[in-house]
């Protein structure tokens, strides 16, 4: 078809975690004849194993969609999808401001939710118009009606003639599509003004190299123009123009202002195209790039490294595919005492964290061996030295320490009401600081606290579930740093530290901790032929104590009637599972007390 | 050919009660002709092992079980009646028969010396009735001791008595009354194990119910015993066997010495030309096989071979002569006192042969 800018429809599908957002794509795929229903492989635009699997979209992925609407005339969708979770908001900021319009989907049954809210706040900032759509409707315990009113009340957005739809069974998905053609404006812009593009999105290819996601507000680009982008700086000639094909990239000749498409020019690197940036033409500049460029920084630390320490250099290999994909992971190398060689890794939270981890062990079958999350500390020494930390072991002494700082968030969580009174009281035991509370309606409250992210990366949000069973929902950016008082604690094995279960943690809350780490290591350290002293420990003073009993039998059975099979395969698995220790000292350390001592869980 | 010695082991899973911790295939019940008609299929096998080892000769015979006993005279008559016919027997073979107190009255003791048999083996686990009776046994001490006195008279003085340590209430004085007992008997011989709860066993299932002497107990009762059978001058020669000098029972070295052995009856193993096989756990399906498939059947590689030497060879009191590799690993055993090295053999002390599956998983390949 050709270049009519008021034929294009660019938009997004915005929503909490599960209210449907990757099935309604699939769904508008289909309708519009994009991919045939036999050819449907669930939910294309979330490609990755790992995002199916856990209903999130980590990353995100843009489609072309021609739609002959009921006027007859034909239609250019763009759809942007975002990442579905608070760790990735810049990245969901950066694609909503590639679209015109948004469209919210909210499930029937569940209504409003943290996410939900903060999404229609973000397309909101972005200038969005918003198409509310509530799915889901083919539930028994759908509430269209009640749905309805919240989205007025709530977000304030008229709802009235919002389709309700199913998703799931296909029902008027056609409402949605037409309503995408009255209410979505179409694209502003001047074809023929300078080049100016937004990068939303980019991944590594191995025969392309990177591919970048652009839309494009003024001017056009094409293959042979010599581009750059304009806060990283880097200058790049243009290979290839195209678009997102369900199936794959498909080639073009010039992206002009108001479409979306793609470029590649040989980039080796995904950080020189950091998402938010724009691209503009060397012989033709525009003045001033598009405003809202961040480089996302890593919130939340943590050491990665092989439980078998001959898969280092896998580990590093692991690592660096990761990042052709991600510019938002960051490594390098680090060394433990305890665990040998492994790498110090920065994540944007902790759901990042999680999916880098579960990566490396799926994608690169690699067994590793975490060490607690840590955030960002700041610390003024009592020499006016200003130090950030994000590696406990390497925190200053007490009496060195003037002021120590930890970020703290504002967080947002909104929960049935029955549920308020745990919820305050979690937040508050974790040292938040409340804001304030807000009705949404008769059975739904907002409460919103200040919390240290230190809190946070410790099973918060696993607390938070198990508080509201299941119902509460969070969402959360950081707010700033604030001053507090802050310890670190050793901890002990055979009386010798232990670096990489070394954390920080507040003066207040360090007892507890400690006393909760002894007991988690001594229930996961296997008995040995000595007894094992279990210390925790701040500056030299040992705070909790748990001792590791000797081993002093096991048990001598009959090898019966010549059954030396059996015997000899109970060896065996005993030899297997010493071979996964870590010799820490003179202590054998299985990797699982070093996870048990990282998914503690303050509920227990 | 070679002319093999090897040991033939004959497995007899019938009980007239099973215990409620025992974890051997053995049942209960069951027609009454069925002692005759398992003698008769485990005498069809050992004509057909006849005719496939004919080169080799049996230097041991163990009839274990469940309860060998159990299957009388007329059942012995059939086993042995095929041993004559097909297999040949060195004239000084050990033959060993187990039996539990009350299942052996003086026409079978008789009957028994009469076929050859040499070697009684009795399940007594403790002498303290209390102690039996937790362990759900059929006899009591009054029992064994009407047994035992029956098979020294009419069989042999070459016996065996098993005994268990950690069993509901045991002490170290209520062992110390089973030891005392059985030395004034002046048996020649006892087994020792450790009760273990096995899974699918009543035990358990009740076993949070059970008063199972702690950890430290059954550790004092282990090193209890090997004092007092020292002393006794019946010393260890195995880490759950005690045995009076010439009395050690050589069917069950062949075990730990690697030596040669075929079985027969179901969940019966066989160690023959470097394979380990075994057969199922189940009677039924031996019985209506002319050739029961195999439930292992490994052809032992290098690495197994010396695996095996290490984790039976350091199962004999006498150990093994180890190779700079082991001897390597095992130098913080024997300054802990866990391992001793004398006159260029390894071997266990008391507290090493206590936590031997923990240094021997560390010492093998």
């Amino acid at each position: 078809m050709d270049y009519n800018k008021e034929r294009i429809r660019n938009f997004s599908i915005i929503a909490h975690i599960d209210h449907g957002k990757s099935t309604l794509a699939d769904r508008i795929l289909e309708k519009t004849q994009t991919v045939a229903k036999r050819e449907m492989e669930d939910q294309i635009l979330d490609n990755m194993e790992l995002e199916r699997e856990r209903g999130i979209t980590i990353k995100a992925r843009a489609v072309k969609i021609n739609y002959t609407a009921k006027d007859g005339l034909q239609y250019v969708f763009n759809l942007i999808d975002t990442p579905g979770h608070v760790d990735f908001s810049y990245e969901v900021s950066r694609s909503l401001n590639a679209c015109e319009g948004a469209l919210l989907v909210v499930d029937a049954s569940q209504g409003i939710e943290a996410q939900t809210l903060a999404n229609a706040y973000l397309a909101i900032d972005a200038n969005l118009e918003i198409v509310p759509v509530i799915n889901k409707i083919d539930l028994p315990s759908a509430d269209i009606e009640g749905c309805r009113k919240e989205i007025e009340d709530i977000i304030g957005i008229p709802s009235e003639d919002c389709p309700a739809i199913s998703a799931k069974t296909g029902l008027n998905i056609e409402d949605v599509l037409e309503k995408i053609v009255s209410d979505i404006p179409s694209p502003k812009g001047d074809e023929n003004a300078p080049l100016k593009a937004l990068v939303f999105d980019s991944y590594y290819d191995s025969y392309l190299g990177v591919v970048v996601y652009i839309r494009v507000f003024d001017g056009s680009v094409g293959a042979g123009d010599r581009i750059r982008m304009m806060n990283t700086g880097a200058e790049f000639d243009v290979v290839e123009v195209g678009n997102m094909g369900t199936f794959g990239l498909e080639k073009g000749e010039r992206l002009q202002a108001g479409e979306v498409g793609y470029i590649t020019a040989s980039i080796k690197n995904v950080s020189d195209t950091r998402v938010g940036d724009t691209v503009t033409r060397c012989d033709n500049p525009t003045p001033s790039p598009l405003p809202g460029f961040k480089n996302a920084l890593p919130m939340v630390y943590s050491g990665i490294y092989p439980a078998d320490g001959s898969k280092y250099g896998d580990l590093r290999d692991a690592l660096e595919k990761l990042r052709l994909n991600d510019a938002s992971l960051s490594f390098e190398p680090e060394t433990s005492t305890a665990l040998g060689f492994g790498f110090r890794c920065g994540f944007l939270g902790l759901l990042h964290m999680d999916v880098i981890q579960e990566r490396i062990e799926r994608e690169f079958n690699l067994d590793i061996i975490t060490t607690a999350p840590s955030v960002i500390y700041k610390i003024i020494k009592r020499n006016g030295e200003e130090m950030s930390i994000d590696n406990p072991s390497r925190y200053p002494s007490g009496d060195e320490i003037e002021k120590s700082f930890e970020p703290v968030i504002n967080a947002s969580i909104i929960t049935p009401a029955e549920y308020v009174g745990g919820i305050m009281d979690l937040c508050q035991d974790r040292r938040g600081v409340f804001r304030d509370m807000k009705y949404l309606d008769a059975t739904r409250t907002e409460l919103h606290y200040e919390l240290p992210l230190n809190e946070v990366i410790y099973n918060f949000f696993d607390a938070l579930k198990s508080r509201s069973r299941g119902y509460a929902s969070l969402d959360y950016e950081i707010s700033g740093y604030k001053e507090s008082k802050l310890v670190k604690l050793d901890i002990l094995l055979n009386s010798e530290v232990v670096d990489a279960l070394s954390f920080i943690v507040h003066e207040e809350k360090a007892y507890g901790r400690a006393r909760l780490i002894c007991q988690k290591l001594k229930d996961n350290i296997p008995r040995q032929l000595f007894e094992i002293p279990i210390q925790a420990a701040i500056g030299g003073k040992i705070i909790a104590r748990e001792t590791v009993k000797a081993l002093r039998k096991d048990v001598l059975a009959k090898c019966y009637g010549g059954d030396i099979t059996r015997k000899k395969k109970l060896l065996e698995k005993q030899k297997e599972g010493k071979k996964k220790m870590r010799q820490l000292g003179s202590v054998q350390v299985s990797p699982e007390a070093f996870m048990a001592v990282l998914k503690f869980d303050d509920e227990e | 050919m070679r002319n093999k010695k090897l040991g033939l082991y004959i497995h007899i899973p019938f009980c007239i009660k099973k215990c409620a911790y025992c974890d051997f295939y053995s049942l209960e019940g069951g027609k009454d002709d069925k002692y005759i008609k398992y003698s008769e299929r485990i005498a069809k096998q050992i004509k057909k092992i006849g005719e496939a080892l004919s080169n080799c000769t049996f230097d041991s015979i163990y009839f274990g079980g469940g309860t060998p006993s159990l299957i009388g005279i007329s059942g012995f008559n059939i086993i042995f009646e095929a041993i004559d016919r097909f297999l040949s027997v060195d004239k000084g073979a050990e033959i060993s028969v187990e039996v539990n107190p009350k299942t052996v009255d003086a026409k079978l003791a008789i009957a028994l010396f009469e076929l050859g048999v040499n070697r009684i083996s009795i399940g007594l686990q403790s002498a303290n009735d209390n102690e039996l009776l937790y362990l759900s046994r059929i006899h009591t001490f009054d029992d064994f001791k009407r047994t035992h006195s029956v098979i020294k008279q009419h069989l042999t003085d070459n016996i065996n008595a098993d005994i268990m340590l950690g069993i509901p209430n045991q002490t170290v004085k209520s062992l110390s009354f089973t030891l005392e007992s059985l030395i004034a008997l002046s048996l020649p011989h006892i087994s020792a194990y450790m009760l273990k709860i096995e899974k699918g066993t009543p035990f358990y299932k009740m076993s949070d119910l059970l008063p199972l002497p702690d950890e430290e107990q059954v550790c004092d009762m282990y090193e209890y015993l090997c004092k007092t059978q020292k002393s006794a001058d019946i010393p260890q020669y195995e880490i759950s066997n005690f045995a009076k000098v010439g009395f050690e029972c050589r069917h069950n070295l062949k075990y730990w010495e690697r030596g040669e052995y075929v079985g027969l009856g179901p969940s019966a193993h066989s160690f023959i030309n470097g394979i380990r096989y075994s057969y199922p756990r189940d009677l039924v399906m031996y019985m209506s096989l002319d050739s029961p498939p195999y439930e292992e059947y490994r052809i032992l590689s290098g690495a197994d071979i010396r695996n095996e030497e290490i984790m039976l060879g350091l199962r004999l009191k006498k150990g093994i002569i180890p190779d700079a590799r082991l001897f390597d690993i095992a130098k913080k055993y024997i300054n802990g006192g866990f391992m001793e090295y004398k006159d260029g053999r390894l071997f266990f002390t008391t507290k090493g042969f206590l936590v031997s599956n923990y240094i021997i998983s560390e010492l093998i390949e």
